[in-house]
């Protein structure tokens, strides 16, 4: 392959490190209103009456939205495809509060001066209600936080609960029953952010032609197209949504989260309209990770072999239901294959309300919980056994050309699809992160340095659902325009499908030019998320330059005399394959337009994926834990990956190691602290650590050769399972350096300590 | 909500000319802002810029160090004189904050904002550091273990021009600080020096603020160190937690 | 706190001017005092200095300030009289500077948004050390935070540079 499997550099880089205008706020714009989102202060209230006639008459006020005129649709915020597999549980604004930060007005005017003056002059009067915090209170049904007729998708509101997932295969209790041991564990997960640099950002307006344009920090581009079509009203062909660069996105702009607000305001008004969270907002306002208590059982024989698996998830979503139930089902469905060895496996899964911050989209989904819990216990199952965790794994792990029924018993949302796995190059990604670790030398010394690992697996798209579509357009000079609405946020989707363009029509990526994610010109992509991109959108691409290449050898050969299949495409010329005449793609091109059997070269092509290959990952970690204080450091960190053909390794490594360094500080301090009324009190970037370069441990990426028959040359994906490594090899290699088992993450230094002295909180 | 409202910026050249906006409603003074630019609510009718006072420097006479209260820790960080005399210190300050912080952020605002996990100051208690300020009346000093418990009623009308220390004849010395990651605010921090007659330790983010354990320096007694270091729970730590940490510090001292 | 391209509200606030001078060019800025460097610069079309925390923590902010880092949300433009400053265009006023390009290789430029805050920060550490050891670049960017690479391509691109002088 020429082009695909080369390192080349983003096609936005140089822009990018030049600081050119590319995101959502670069951009002047005449005229433009701000606006700001008035936040309750209560976890749980009625909203018995709100006044805005004082801040109405400020002066430099245009336009103040509540419940009171605004639709009354109900709606899930989840960017998903449609129907949404999430509750309707929320409408643009509510009668009801349910969280500490839950919206409760928005006002734009002139500036952001009065906006904030005005929101300071609304008066809301409130009437409390108990709240609650536990999710295991929750389901008692004492507090109900979802009691509006209008919500749907919501199985049991009086319990709090959204939905209960049953998924077995095989006879659970007589598998346990085979089993030589049996191990019970439970592991405790924390509230976290993604913490994009860029915050969320939204800018409408009205263009020349009174169409609503909405310029947004988003993943999910048409998604947002839809869900303010029926918010407002507006048919799509009358919207525009466009997504510029973004600073990051990791799954919280994979959401409707300004974008309604600012269109109703940018309608009523007919001006521009500009809405930003600051970081507080973004922290408390946005989405999160699901915090989760999984409890699993795994039962053994002493050989090593598991006859067992039993997974029970309690999923904690706040106060609203976006993305609740398909992160809930990859707990399970993104685990459970691993270990397909089993008699049995079952999966039983809760997810409820509590009057908490939102938990949403946020990378790895649902499986770096998963994760956390799985490969935690499964190094416990290993040291009664007797067993090194690298063998227990070996022995167990799903390999190439089998398959698992929890591909099929467990989707998104609802039943998923049996697949047989076609790639699997875990048993080298062991080896090679064994061996670059210095598992051997290291492992089993108990001396406050210790090593610790994980396997993982994730999917590549959601099968049968995702839809990405490309249009590939030759210009009159043989260069290419390559639409595409797959969505880079900052993850060089752009780049690699050049690449995988070119590949297929034998042509330079620099001679494509990738325009993406704009819902006027680029075809539909469902966007960034669930690994899709590489996979779905890039094969959707390869079709369509599958049948541009058809296109041009057809005509070049109408025009050179050749019939087609004697003609390639190399070096930006047709050529016949005997080497005796050729033309450039220029000449083609202006022919082609001009001179002789004019017609627009061009081609489409959609894609969805009958399966979900699973990229795979073994990760190696050593840690120091210093007995006196409980600190822990990563020393090293391996990771040995499985993505199916890498279309540009330095963009893959790139993926792997900020998806670890994300896990890393997810596994160690980071998390939110809520105050007893249910208000988080450190959102903001000191009191809420991310991993800065000072913390970063050594680390070291290792691609296998792999191929994955059903992926674009190859191909499967890379963006998510990375970063459900760190926290379950961090507690192994912990426990090989001093002995203890930790079920709650993160592992900060009291907490070891605490488990250090035997000591529970 | 986000609300900044200033009137006016002034810019005095003069500590004189500075001290004249002192006590005066509505006036707020601001040097490195990395304090004052966090502020979300402020309604100044005069901001007074302190950076434009003449007090950034770092000066050497005889056996005193004096450090000008505009000078960023940057500056002190990297001062030769600092490294060779007061190592101590240029080493706490390797352990503040970012690069972009510490360009910003001076050692005047330090002592005055005084936050209890600050770095700086438990370092500044074991160094016998000197506050000297200028008010209407005229110039006064005071040892910093005076001057922190009394800062705000002190600096309502007078300026910080400089700090003072005595360059002590260390045998060895140590900071450190205990934080979650390399950017976080410390859980506890600890300084001390070791002369040839004396031992001075200083605890800091007990959480409260930084003080002297002047008992256990006398008797090297452990638990009464951790008695008089007074140690408290808070949101990122507790007090078990500080003190399991402050023991084994301790005792790694004395052995 | 305006957008770029915000007119600001004088709502009987005076306007200030302050001078200074943006990648070698002097300039006049008429401010409200209350304002804060980056609102002013992002104002002036000087977007590639990016807001992503108001609080000083993130860094991508940073522009340099008499040849040092600063995080420009912190700082109040009236107290920039005089200063020279660079933003990241400053790098590459003749042609792409030998940072942005191994940052381009190296794969450290992801979303991009804490891009220009790395790069200058690297410029100024460069500017005072001449070979800089791995340790010394991790602890001189740890003001600048990233969520997309895991910081180890910037200092391989650092190092690179290094290397190369």
């Amino acid at each position: 392959m020429k082009f695909v499997g080369e390192s080349y550099n983003k096609v936005d880089a140089e822009a990018l490190s030049k600081g050119n205008p590319l995101f959502t706020d670069d951009i002047k714009i005449d005229n433009m209103l701000h606006a700001k989102i008035l936040w309750s202060p209560l976890p749980h209230a009625i909203i018995k009456e709100i006044d805005t006639s004082e801040a109405e008459k400020l002066k430099g006020v245009k336009c103040i939205l509540t419940y009171k005129n605004t639709p009354r649709i109900k709606f899930t915020t989840a960017g998903q495809g449609y129907p949404e597999p999430s509750p309707y549980d929320t409408s643009v604004f509510n009668k009801k509060v349910r969280y500490v930060g839950d919206r409760v007005a928005a006002v734009a005017g002139e500036s952001l001066e009065v906006v904030e003056k005005a929101l300071s002059l609304i008066k809301v009067e409130y009437e409390e209600l108990p709240a609650v915090f536990d999710p295991e209170e929750a389901l008692m049904g004492k507090v109900v936080i979802h009691d509006e007729p209008d919500s749907t998708g919501i199985d049991d509101p009086e319990h709090n609960l959204i939905t209960h997932i049953e998924a077995t295969a095989g006879d659970i209790e007589k598998a346990f029953k085979e089993a030589d041991i049996v191990v019970e564990s439970s592991f405790q997960t924390q509230y976290s952010h993604h913490t994009p640099i860029e915050p969320h950002i939204t800018i409408t307006y009205m263009d020349e032609y009174d169409r609503l344009v909405v310029r947004t920090s988003t993943q999910v581009p048409f998604h947002i197209r839809r869900m303010v079509s029926i918010i407002t009203g507006m048919p799509e062909s009358r919207i525009r949504v466009i997504k510029p660069r973004i600073g990051g996105g990791f799954g919280v702009k994979q959401e409707l989260i300004l974008e309604d607000i600012a269109a109703l305001m940018t309608l009523r008004t007919n001006r521009p309209v500009r809405i930003e969270f600051n970081r507080r907002e973004e922290f408390i306002s946005s989405r999160t990770r699901h915090p989760m208590k999984i409890d699993i059982k795994i039962g053994a024989k002493r050989d090593g072999r598991f006859t067992a698996i039993q997974m029970k998830a309690l999923s904690n979503t706040g106060a609203y239901g976006t993305h609740a139930k398909t992160v809930l089902f990859n707990v399970g469905s993104k685990t459970l294959p691993l270990y397909n060895k089993v008699s049995a496996v079952r999966f039983t899964g809760d997810v409820v309300y509590t009057n908490l911050p939102v938990g949403g989209a946020y990378r790895g989904y649902g499986a770096t919980q998963g994760y956390a819990a799985l490969e935690s216990t499964v190094d416990i199952v290993a040291e009664r056994l007797g067993i090194d965790p690298i063998e227990i794994r070996k022995i167990n792990h799903i390999k190439e050309n089998e398959t698992s029924p929890i591909f099929e018993a467990l989707g998104e949302g609802k039943k998923g699809v049996q697949q047989v796995v076609k790639s699997c190059k875990l048993p080298w990604c062991i080896e090679k992160g064994a061996e670059a670790i210095g598992w051997k030398e290291k492992y089993g010394k108990h001396n406050g340095r210790g090593v610790g690992m994980a396997i993982l697996m994730q999917g590549s798209g959601i099968p049968l659902i995702d839809m990405g579509a490309a249009t590939i357009r030759m210009n009159d000079d043989g260069t290419f325009m390559l639409l595409v609405g797959a969505t880079d946020i900052g993850t060089g989707s752009d780049t690699i499908l050049a690449q995988i363009a070119g590949e297929t029509m034998g042509v330079s990526p620099e001679r494509i030019y990738v325009y993406s994610s704009d819902t006027d010109l680029t075809p539909f992509d469902v966007g960034a998320y669930a690994s899709s991109t590489t996979y779905v959108s890039g094969s959707a691409v390869k079709r369509a330059a599958e049948n541009m290449k058809k296109a041009i050898l057809k005509e070049a050969g109408k025009l050179m005399e050749i019939e087609s299949d004697k003609l390639r495409i190399e070096n930006d010329r047709v050529v016949a394959n005997d080497n005796s005449k050729s033309m450039t793609l220029n000449e083609l091109g202006k022919v082609i337009t001009y001179t002789k059997n004019q017609k627009q070269l061009e081609a489409s092509a959609s894609f969805v994926g009958s399966e979900s290959p699973p990229p795979f990952a073994a990760h190696f970690v050593e840690v120091e834990v210093n007995r006196d204080t409980g600190f822990v450091k990563v020393v090293k960190y391996v990771a040995a990956i499985d993505c199916g053909t890498p279309i540009n390794p330095e963009l893959v490594k790139g993926q792997t190691i900020g998806a670890i360094a994300n896990g890393i500080g997810y596994a160690l301090f980071e998390e939110y602290r809520f105050n007893k009324r249910g208000k988080m009190t450190n959102a903001d970037l000191l009191n809420y650590n991310i991993m800065s370069a000072a913390d970063m441990p050594d680390i070291e990426v290792f691609i296998a050769e792999s191929y994955e028959p059903t992926g674009p040359f190859g191909a499967k994906s890379i963006a998510e399972v990375n970063i459900n490594g760190p926290t379950p090899a961090i507690a192994n290699a912990i426990r090989d350096a001093v002995g203890i088992s930790l079920h709650r993450s993160p592992f900060t230094p009291e907490r070891v300590l605490r488990a250090l002295k035997g000591i529970e909180r | 909500m986000m609300s900044i409202q200033i009137g006016e910026f002034v810019h005095p050249t003069s500590v004189e000319e500075a001290l004249r906006y002192k006590g005066k409603p509505g006036v707020m003074f601001v040097a490195g802002s990395t304090a004052v630019g966090r502020v979300e609510n402020l309604n100044a009718k005069k901001m007074v810029n302190l950076l434009t006072l003449p007090l950034a420097f770092i000066e050497k006479e005889g056996n005193t160090i004096r450090i000008g209260a505009t000078t960023p820790l940057d500056d002190i960080e990297n001062s030769p004189a600092i490294k060779r005399y007061l190592p101590v210190l240029a080493e706490t300050i390797k352990h503040v904050a970012a690069w972009g912080i510490k360009t910003m952020a001076t050692i005047g605002g330090a002592i005055a904002t005084a936050f209890p996990w600050s770095d700086i100051i438990p370092t500044l208690l074991v160094l016998d550091a000197s506050v000297t300020m200028s008010k209407r009346e005229g110039k006064f000093t005071l040892p910093l273990e005076e001057f922190l418990p009394q800062r705000i009623p002190i600096v309502k009308n007078s300026i910080i021009e400089f700090i003072e220390i005595k360059i002590p004849q260390v045998e060895r010395w140590g900071f450190e600080k205990y934080a979650h990651s390399s950017f976080d605010i410390a859980m506890l921090n600890v300084a001390y020096i070791k002369t040839a007659e004396n031992l001075k330790l200083a605890v800091g983010a007990r959480p409260g603020a930084a003080k002297r354990l002047r008992s256990f320096e006398k008797t090297k007694d452990i638990q009464e160190g951790i008695k008089e270091a007074e140690l408290k729970d808070d949101a990122r730590a507790s007090k078990w937690w500080r003190e399991q940490v402050l023991l084994s510090r301790l005792r790694e001292l004395i052995s | 706190m305006a957008g770029a391209g915000t007119v600001i509200q004088a709502q009987g606030v005076d306007i200030m001017k302050v001078k200074m001078t943006i990648n070698g060019e002097k300039k006049v800025f008429e401010i409200e005092a209350s304002e804060k460097l980056a609102d002013t610069l992002r104002r002036y079309g000087y977007t590639e200095v990016k807001i992503g925390c108001r609080s000083g923590d993130c860094g991508s902010c940073t522009v340099l300030f008499n040849g040092k880092p600063i995080r420009s949300c912190l700082k109040f433009t009236a107290q920039a009289e005089g200063a020279y400053i660079e933003t990241v265009k400053a790098l590459n006023k003749d042609g792409i500077h030998p940072l942005q390009k191994a940052f381009i290789e190296a794969g450290a430029v992801q979303c991009g948004f804490c891009t220009p805050g790395m790069l200058l920060t690297a410029k100024a550490l460069l500017d005072f050390k001449k070979k800089p050891t791995e340790g010394e670049i991790k602890e001189a960017l740890k003001g600048n935070l990233c969520r997309c690479t895991g910081y180890k391509q910037q200092v391989d691109a650092i190092m690179k540079v290094v290397n190369n002088k």
